[in-house]
């Protein structure tokens, strides 16, 4: 390695010599926190070239000796422009100030790796503003509701967090925390996402043209960053919710130098709930019902020198849920007590330690080392007391048990920038992750004794293994060029390898990536891509909620890795000021694609999955509309989605009888509208409408019979109905003569949130009152189908069941801002 | 008061949660001619269940016509059911033999064809009392100690390429019991100078031939039986029970296989109403007697069977039943023209008797409260 940048520096310097040309770098800053601006834009207005800054904020752009007027830019930022003579490679590091001209809500489309002058088609970066600006269930500003209103992306069903893109399925979205993959990503069954809102600095969303460096899911990649902390002043906020509340605080601890930010979320639904529960009483049970989670953020950042950087960052997240349930009773002879305790605990934990050095003005390098932990454990603890009180006999048994399913992650990624010349950026890497997946391990402690002089008491742990741990090793290395070839033809060629080795075998996949833009006008683009990726671990699930008993497998030497390839073209005009519109059409082919076998379904076990499913072909076409605006007191979007996804399974595969059939979320028609106007400096609003077809689902309106073996031939006769009368009558079950055979009912939504501000001697106060589903739509969060007596013809008749439960729903936070 | 209005309003919002019922319009599957049936090898009863689907329950056919086909000769022809939708096939196929069955029904005919699976070599068993085993008890859902009968069973692999087995135990038990009952009998008595009649009760006890409860089989040690489900103790989440004991060679392929089941069976100890508490003491011919006729078997069986057994696994353990979250579940079938399962199996069994009219009295841990 070392060589190879040793021969980088020098093939710059070379190049530097040849075309007289120099250097200048540095990292973009905000004025106030020396936060990083990612996503800016540094352009000479002389030369016309530019380049926009990395995700540390690091920029480099190569330039011709002589006089140069460089204009620093950032959405929402006062640009600054730096006249010079260029004759040495040169390093200015440039602090943008916020613009309170342009301080009301603000949509971005920064002109950078996502924007709509990069060449790269189906991505978009989502600022935290835009976050906070999107009203959403209880208040909760979400990352993954946000994305869910852009075009291409299907939400799960009605009122969940997840996320399905370009008809990909829920587990192909690669979720990066400070660029490591984190895997449970909801909260509360799906409901709410594990990214606390004032923890993040920047969210990128593609689900196209995936840059070289994202590895390890076929459908969508979103790359979620936090912040540094403020170097020079301690800031603090608390928003104080209807279903959480939040904190973060940050400063510096060195100024200039090191930097903290610290930020937590927590729930108290449970302290709502308690006072109910404990009027509710099952059978004579006294029954608690609970939930409860957090988030936990902290992130250190050191500043070295210009050229090293330290960043380390931390992550926990855990839920909780359990059902309590007490028992006692006093007789006259004798008491008892009972009491049963079952719990379900899940969560990450992420830590990450990244090194930025500038090997030279023109090589950038980020080194990561994390560490990524997944649990989730199901538990029991049980325990009898009995006393007979004439007799004083007392005994005791208790259990506890807990199965434990986990995934723990080491990885390492050196990845570097290299600004050749004004033409070229590569960027070229490595990234290895070793896999721990320790699917099913369990723990038994039984207890029995009593004082009964013959009484053999028992006490013993059982530690079960469980299904034997699966290592796995991927290996990724990737390289890419951002090539303008001339001012109207810009390209970005990319490949990726990626390695991944389970048990004895090894796959190895080869992903090329291509996008090519062409701007024959100053407002007008054309873009193209092709994509492929492949993904080498799965998600067991069958259900269409998020439990935290879905397991993440890898694949094994029976299954193979799921690829996709993508093909996009898309056309973009700017004309107008303020504007965006883009029209992207694609074309998606997933390959060995999962689905379970006819008759079967995810038993929560995780061995022998391989056995459970077949794989097949996807596919998904659509066209997606954007129109954006971006700037002024009036900002938003609407977008449209028009798309059709299917599955395919050769008839051989016991899937659906080699048919195809629709995917369950192809959704026909879905509608996005943001809308934020800022009408003076205390109050602005926020409103969101959505529109989505109906989902597919399995439904059924008849009976088959269904017979079950016996224990001899011939055991359905009458002559054996002593034996056991469960064989005599075959039982009934629903007959589906095809997957996904209903679509359900259309969706739509609107949201709507007033935020109203005001400054206070020593803090601002923001306080926001949303309202969920504003006209109350009855939108089905469940559907099943059941028979009811039909009073017309005095026989059944089948039904759709919908349950709508997230109805209008009103919500406040206040937040204080020190 | 702006606190309380939307503690109010909140509630009222919650409260609004509400079903709705709407048609369902997917395409009429009522009607559906289906046939099920699990045929063996070297059998002259096999039965065949022929069925239509229907709204709320399948409506059985009994007048279907039915044909077994045997190596492509038409074996037999079966125009009416022997007994509420079931047709019994007296047809003998052997392994090895390909066998067609079709159905026929008002213009619509179903069929399935395959060749018989291999009939496994030998098998050997042998049965062993446990005293004071501790289980956990799925039904139950709690730990529970017990004598049980320990099944070992040994049986070379068919062969050395993938093969797919269920293990099928039968306990053929019984005892003779003294059954105490009660009836009213006229009397008569001299009260006061004046004969007084009256309803008595009386008791009396008859002998009487019980069948042993059986319950199901624990597997829970026996790793090719546990592939699908946690091997350990803990049953949290072991929603899975591999109620029909089917499993496959990838544990001995090529080689001999050791199955450990144990059998629990209750011949009536422990009963609530205890002989004794009636007044009624034993005499010799009073003690019960004991007759245990343990049958083991493996089945060979297709791959597909296999799975459609494992997915009878799944409606067993009730994996199918919360439709609220999955949705329907498409079950699989392996006939041509409809739907069901047809499926063909050779079973060699093989027969242990434990008890053979045994009284326990010659056993002092066996002997009766007297």
């Amino acid at each position: 390695m070392k060589y190879l940048l040793a021969f980088l520096i020098v093939l710059s310097g070379i190049e530097s010599y040849a075309q007289k040309k120099f250097t200048v770098s540095g990292y973009f800053t905000d004025d106030k926190s020396s936060e990083t601006l990612i996503g800016a834009t540094v352009y000479d207005n002389l030369s016309k070239h530019g380049a926009i800054s990395n995700v540390f904020g690091f920029y480099s752009i190569t330039l011709s000796e002589g006089s140069h007027s460089l204009q620093y830019s950032y959405v929402g930022y006062t640009p600054e422009v730096v006249d010079f003579v260029l004759t040495k490679d040169t390093v200015i590091n440039v602090k943008l100030k916020e613009s309170t001209a342009l301080g009301e809500v603000v949509v971005t489309a920064e002109k950078n790796e996502t924007g709509i002058s990069s060449p790269k088609m189906g991505s978009l970066d989502l600022p935290v503003k835009m976050i906070e600006h999107t009203p959403t269930l209880l208040g909760e500003t979400d990352v993954m509701r946000t994305i869910q209103l852009t075009p291409g992306v299907q939400q799960g069903s009605a009122g969940s967090s997840a996320i399905y893109v370009r008809g990909g399925g829920g587990d192909e979205n690669l979720v990066l925390l400070d660029g490591s993959p984190i895997y449970k990503v909801d909260h509360m069954f799906g409901f709410f996402s594990v990214f606390t809102p004032e923890a993040i600095k920047k969210v990128s969303f593609y689900k196209t043209s995936f840059p070289a460096r994202y590895n390890g899911r076929v459908s969508s990649v979103i790359d979620v960053r936090t912040k540094d902390g403020d170097m020079q002043n301690f800031n603090k906020s608390i928003s104080i919710g209807l279903l959480t509340s939040r904190f973060t605080f940050d400063g510096p601890i060195v100024k200039d130098k090191t930097s903290f930010s610290i930020s937590g979320r927590t729930t108290y639904l449970s302290l709502l709930t308690t006072p109910l529960m404990s009027l509710l009483k099952i059978d004579g049970e006294k029954v608690n019902v609970g939930y409860w989670f957090y988030d936990f953020n902290a992130k250190i950042n050191h500043k070295f020198s210009d050229n090293d950087r330290l960043y380390v960052s931390f992550y926990r997240g855990v839920d909780k849920f359990w059902v309590k349930d007490k028992y006692e009773y006093n007789e006259e002879y004798r008491k008892y007590d009972d009491k049963d305790k079952y719990y379900l605990r899940w969560g990450n934990l992420l830590t990450t330690a990244r090194w930025n050095h500038v090997f030279a003005p023109r090589l950038f390098s980020n080194a990561t080392l994390s560490y990524n932990k997944y649990k989730m454990s199901v538990g029991n603890e049980y325990e009898y007391t009995e006393i007979y009180k004439d007799t004083n006999f007392k005994s005791l048994e208790c259990y506890e048990s807990e199965y434990n399913s986990s995934i723990v992650d080491l990885g390492f990624s050196d990845d570097f920038d290299f600004m050749l010349n004004e033409k070229h950026d590569i960027k070229f890497g490595v990234n290895y992750i070793n896999h721990n997946f320790d699917p099913e391990t369990s723990h038994l402690k039984l207890v029995s004794k009593s004082n009964l002089p013959d009484n053999i008491p028992i006490d013993s742990v059982v530690n079960n293994p469980g299904t034997k741990a699966i290592y796995a090793n991927e290996l990724s290395v990737y390289v890419e060029d951002d090539w303008k070839i001339c001012n109207t033809l810009h390209l970005n060629p990319g490949f990726a390898y990626t390695m991944f080795s389970v048990g004895k075998k090894i796959y190895s996949n080869y992903q090329p990536r291509f996008s090519l833009k062409y701007s024959p006008l100053e407002d007008w683009s054309f873009k193209g891509s092709y994509t492929r990726m492949s993904q080498c671990v799965h998600l067991l699930s069958s259900t269409p909620i998020s439990l935290p008993t879905d397991l993440w497998v890898p694949i094994t030497e029976n299954i193979k890795p799921e690829t996709s390839d993508q093909f996009s073209v898309g056309v973009y005009y700017t004309g107008i000021k303020n504007w965006e519109f883009s029209l992207e059409g694609y074309y998606k082919k997933l390959n060995n694609v999962l689905e379970y076998k006819d008759g079967m379904s995810f038993m929560g076990f995780s061995s022998n999955w391989q056995d459970l499913v077949s794989m097949g072909e996807g596919t998904s076409k659509g066209l997606e509309l954007l129109i954006k605006k971006n700037t002024g007191k009036a900002t938003g979007w609407i977008s449209y989605t028009l798309s059709k996804s299917d599955r395919d399974f050769v008839s051989d595969s016991q899937v659906n009888n080699g048919d195809p059939f629709p995917f369950t979320y192809d959704r026909r028609h879905n509608v996005g509208v943001v809308y934020n106007q800022k009408f003076n400096d205390r109050i602005d609003l926020d409103l969101t409408w959505t529109f989505y077809s109906g989902a597919h689902a399995t439904v059924s309106n008849s009976q088959e019979a269904i017979l079950f073996p016996g224990t001899r031939p011939g055991e359905y006769t009458d002559a054996y109905s002593d034996l056991d009368d469960s064989y005599n009558n075959p039982s009934n079950t629903d007959y589906v003569e095809n997957r996904n055979n209903y679509t359900l009912p259309s969706t739509h939504l609107m949201c709507l949130g007033v935020n109203f501000h005001k400054q206070k001697k020593r803090c601002e106060r923001v306080f926001n009152l949303s309202v969920y589903n504003l006209y109350n739509a009855k939108n089905p969060n469940f559907c099943f189908s059941k028979s009811v007596y039909n009073s017309e013809t005095g026989g059944e008749r089948t039904i759709l069941r919908k349950i709508t439960f997230l109805t209008i729903i009103p919500s406040f936070t206040i937040t204080y801002k020190f | 008061m702006k606190r309380f209005c939307y503690i109010i309003l909140l509630i009222v919002s919650l409260l609004s949660s509400c079903t709705e019922d709407i048609d369902l319009e997917v395409e009429n599957t009522v009607g559906t001619l289906c046939a099920s049936g699990f045929l063996y090898s070297d059998c002259d009863s096999n039965l065949l269940y022929v069925s239509q689907t229907g709204v709320v329950s399948p409506k059985e056919i009994s007048d279907a016509l039915v044909r077994v086909y045997v190596n492509g000769k038409l074996s037999e022809e079966i125009t009416h059911s022997y007994s509420k939708g079931f047709y019994k096939l007296t047809s003998i196929f052997h392994s090895g033999d390909r066998v067609k069955v079709e159905v026929e029904y008002k213009g619509k005919t179903l069929y399935r064809e395959s060749v018989l699976p291999e009939m496994p070599k030998e098998v050997n068993a042998s049965v062993t009392l446990v005293k004071n085993k501790t289980y956990y008890n799925t039904e139950q859902e709690e730990y529970e100690t017990h004598d049980m009968f320990r099944i070992d069973v040994n049986f070379p692999d068919i062969s050395s390429d993938d093969n797919y087995y269920r293990l099928y135990t039968f306990v053929d038990g019984y005892y003779t019991d003294i059954k105490t009952e009660s009836r009213y009998v006229k009397d008569s008595a001299v009260i006061d100078g004046r004969m007084v009649y009256f309803d008595k009760t009386e008791f009396y006890s008859e002998k009487t031939v019980e069948r042993c409860n059986i319950y199901q089989p624990y597997i829970k040690e026996c790793p090719p039986l546990t592939d699908e489900e946690m091997s350990a103790e803990n049953e949290i989440t072991s929603s899975l029970y591999n109620h029909y004991m089917t499993f496959n060679n990838s544990r001995f392929r090529g080689s001999d296989c050791n199955l450990t089941v144990y059998q629990r069976l209750n011949f009536g100890y422990g009963n609530e109403y205890p002989p004794e508490t009636c007044g009624l003491t034993y005499d010799d011919e009073e003690v019960p007697e004991y007759n245990y006729i343990q049958y083991v078997g493996i089945e060979s069986v297709d791959f597909d069977t296999y799975y459609l057994l494992k997915t009878l696994n799944g409606f067993e353990s009730g994996s199918f039943e919360s439709k609220e979250l999955t949705g329907s579940v498409k079950m699989r079938r392996n006939v041509t023209g409809g739907s069901g399962n047809i499926v063909f199996i050779a079973r060699k069994v093989t027969k242990v008797v434990v008890y053979d009219h045994y009284k326990p009295s010659a056993e002092k841990s066996y002997i009766l409260v007297k």
